[in-house]
């Protein structure tokens, strides 16, 4: 007999994501895949409604993530004093996290720069720059490698156990992870 | 509420998963291709609960039955 109450506890949140997956895999995803297919080809025909859709998704993938892995950690670290030690480790190598989140900044760069800038780009008279102005080329060709290099490192301060005392108490309350784990559940 | 956006994600990958049974027409050819959306787009959401529970077989048993709708595509398109 499967015991809900015991998958309910945050240790085995992921397996209840598993199952949750599983039930709209199942049930409705390749109808919501089609939904999600439809947004991306309506951004790809300048639909601006849909091309901030698309925005507000990379970017919550990118940013809520961090967020999250602050507000749980030291809950998490107190829970399970091996968090620092997670297996098998070739998974949690950061490289595969720079990469996913590099591409999605440079998916939502790319849509901002057309929500923002429009027909108007145009690489000027100098050297072409992808159609950029050579100011926002220099900007976020350094740029979004930082921020997915910032991303990663504050990602990966997650597998670290706290030393200090917390900033602020909120950390350490169960309130503080449920909203992580709401957070996390948004990447 | 919760896990709600996780399943916005999960559109998103089974988008990717639709067009890769579309595009790539050998099966080792999807399958390394799954491979290598796992470990980008798939895992890293999943790892801060792998963390806790990824040493259970049952767990790794539970992420492939979430996924076995995508896989049964890709085996059997």
């Amino acid at each position: 007999m499967v015991n809900l109450q015991k998958l309910l506890v945050p240790e085995n949140r992921g397996n209840l994501l598993d199952i949750i997956v599983f039930l709209v895999n199942l049930v409705l995803m390749f109808v919501l895949a089609r939904l999600f297919a439809d947004l991306a080809r309506a951004s790809n025909a300048n639909d601006k409604l849909a091309t901030f859709g698309v925005v507000v998704f990379c970017l919550g993938v990118v940013f809520l993530q961090p967020i999250a892995s602050v507000l749980k950690r030291r809950r998490a670290h107190q829970r399970n004093p091996t968090l620092d030690r997670p297996r098998p480790r070739f998974l949690f190598h950061p490289v595969f996290y720079f990469l996913s989140k590099l591409i999605f900044l440079i998916a939502s760069a790319g849509l901002i720069i057309e929500l923002v800038f429009g027909d108007q780009i145009d690489g000027g008279p100098g050297a072409n720059y992808f159609g950029l102005p050579p100011w926002l080329f220099i900007l976020l060709f350094p740029g979004i490698p930082a921020l997915a290099i910032a991303n990663t490192a504050l990602v990966y301060f997650y597998f670290r156990k706290p030393k200090r005392v917390a900033l602020l108490s909120f950390l350490d309350s169960p309130q503080s992870e449920a909203v992580g784990d709401i957070c996390f559940s948004s990447t | 509420m919760f896990f709600i956006n996780m399943i916005l994600y999960q559109m998103f990958w089974a988008f990717l998963m639709i067009d890769l049974t579309h595009d790539i027409l050998s099966i080792t050819g999807r399958l390394s291709q799954f491979a290598f959306n796992a470990l980008l787009i798939y895992l890293p959401p999943r790892l801060f609960y792998m963390a806790e529970d990824g040493d259970r077989p049952l767990t790794w048993a539970l992420m492939l039955l979430a996924n076995l709708p995508v896989l049964v595509r890709i085996f059997l398109r």
